[in-house]
């Protein structure tokens, strides 16, 4: 148990590195780990189940491995800079980010429910969603805020983890999948923002034309 | 007894943190107990005071050594004296002895030491609040409200303390000019903070202030061995060669941040520090 509080402890930490960084590479890298740390509180989790090592192995090639590699490839493609744009400043997102996390675990024990496996998980899950919230509106670039989508991602399916004894199989791997293919709709759609306008930044793009 | 441990093995470990970086870049590397003899060297020296100097310009090495000595006693590492907050006397009692090397540095006049100081105190400004923050926590979930109750890592407070621990190993970083926050080794005038204030200072003071600089770190792997378990002793001896470890491979690997990025850094310190006692007064 304490080596999967330890787990469950850095996920929240990468979470917070996730928001106050501000090189795109590092952020993808976090991105990463933090989807190999999810997948090892599964292995944690599973207890000789083999459904659960094998949606733990699916989340470790899909978005441990598939989407940061697509994304790499991605801001390589695009040739924009590698820094991230937000409207705040480091040491103020790690306090918004320290504000939402005491939130989520102050009315986190409220979510958990009688037979959650891992209930220590539940705060930290709902931090992790405040935290990709957070990520994602205070960003310029389109990039950064599907990051900030992922990260949101990961909070839900660290939720389902901990709260219910895990979903099926194929549930996993269907969510897995769909958030591989909203990155790759979103990584299209840079593409047209990039072709049309000659840059990915959000906070240009003020005026709705028809 | 914590004190008179921590002042033995006080050069070995920096010692040991000098060898292993120097082997670590395919050096030969001076022996680690070469500290000792570098300090007995030192202390047979004669000292020179710039030429307009007051007495806090001699009060300065004595009291980071007072201070630093004093915090290290209240350690329950070894068993020594205890009673009601003697965490913040401990912490203050160190600050104490920041406080008064950074009057001396102002009180010789000359630029390097004053810039040194006023470097030095802003990065003890923002480093303070979370070690103190993340301390209160710790000794919150503890028994008795001081530091030999402090609880141990376990089960059911592991978040807090795990959060602690995090937020102290930072704090040490930062006290103790190590590396992404100052380079001990540097001599440029743009990137010293520490060496810039104790720069004036020679002989028998230069030693009093090397030995309260690894007492410092000392201090702070004490507090972390404190909320680790085991037999304290020994984990004291075990966090100090973890630390060994991780400075030297820090040192060797790392770069230090620019000092304007100091704030984005410390506030992870302030970070875990505040989430450690939010965590304490809510218990999750």
């Amino acid at each position: 148990m304490a080596l999967l509080n330890t787990l469950v402890l850095a996920i929240l930490a990468t979470g917070f590195l996730i928001v106050s960084r501000r090189s795109l590479d590092a952020i993808i890298r976090l991105y990463a780990l933090q989807n190999v740390l999810l997948a090892l509180v599964s292995f944690g989790l599973a207890g000789g189940e083999f459904h659960f090592v094998l949606a733990g192995l699916a989340l470790f090639a899909v978005k441990g491995v598939l989407i940061p590699w697509y994304l790499f490839w991605l801001i390589d493609r695009l040739e924009v800079s590698h820094e991230v744009e937000g409207y705040l400043s480091v040491s103020l997102s790690l306090l918004l980010a320290g504000l939402l996390t005491a939130l989520a675990f102050r009315v986190g024990k409220a979510f958990v429910l009688p037979e959650a496996p891992l209930p220590q998980g539940v705060p930290v899950a709902l931090a992790l969603v405040l935290l990709g919230i957070l990520s994602m509106v205070s960003r310029k670039k389109a990039i950064s805020q599907v990051l900030g989508f992922l990260a949101l991602e990961n909070g839900v399916f660290l939720m389902a983890l901990s709260e219910s004894h895990g979903l099926p199989l194929f549930v996993e791997l269907g969510v897995a999948l769909d958030a591989f293919a909203a990155v790759f709709l979103a990584g299209i759609l840079i593409f047209r923002i990039k072709g049309e306008m000659g840059h990915v930044d959000t906070a240009r793009m003020r005026s709705l034309r028809g | 007894m914590t004190a008179f441990l921590a002042l033995v093995l006080a050069p070995l470990f920096s010692g040991s943190v000098k060898w292993l970086k120097a082997r670590l870049t395919h050096r030969e590397g001076l022996s680690p107990l070469m500290e000792y003899r570098n300090l007995i060297k030192l202390w047979r020296k004669v000292w020179i005071a710039p030429h307009p100097t007051t007495p806090l310009f001699l009060l300065g090495p004595i009291l980071a050594l007072l201070g630093t000595l004093g915090a290290l006693a209240l350690l329950p590492i070894l068993p020594g004296p205890t009673f009601k907050g003697d965490f913040l006397l401990a912490l203050y009692l160190l600050g104490l002895g920041r406080f008064f090397p950074m009057l001396a540095a102002l009180d010789a006049g000359s630029s390097f030491g004053a810039q040194g100081g006023y470097r030095e105190g802003v990065v003890t400004v923002l480093a303070e609040p979370g070690t103190l923050m993340a301390l209160a926590g710790a000794v919150l979930l503890g028994e008795g409200f001081s530091l030999s109750g402090l609880p141990e890592l376990g089960v059911e407070n592991s978040l807090v303390l795990l959060l602690a621990l995090a937020s102290l190993a930072l704090g040490l970083l930062a006290e103790g000019a190590r590396m992404p926050v100052d380079d001990p080794t540097t001599h440029l005038e743009l990137t010293m903070i520490h060496e810039a204030q104790i720069l004036d200072h020679s002989g028998p003071l230069l030693a009093l202030y090397e030995l309260a600089g690894s007492l410092k770190m000392l201090f702070y792997a004490g507090l972390m061995a404190l909320l680790l378990p085991g037999f304290k002793p020994l984990v004291f001896l075990g966090v100090g060669v973890a630390w060994v470890l991780a400075l030297a491979y820090l040192e060797t690997y790392g770069v230090k941040l620019r000092y304007l990025r100091l704030p984005d850094f410390l506030s992870y310190n302030t970070l875990f520090g505040v989430l450690a006692l939010l965590g304490a007064i809510w218990r999750f």
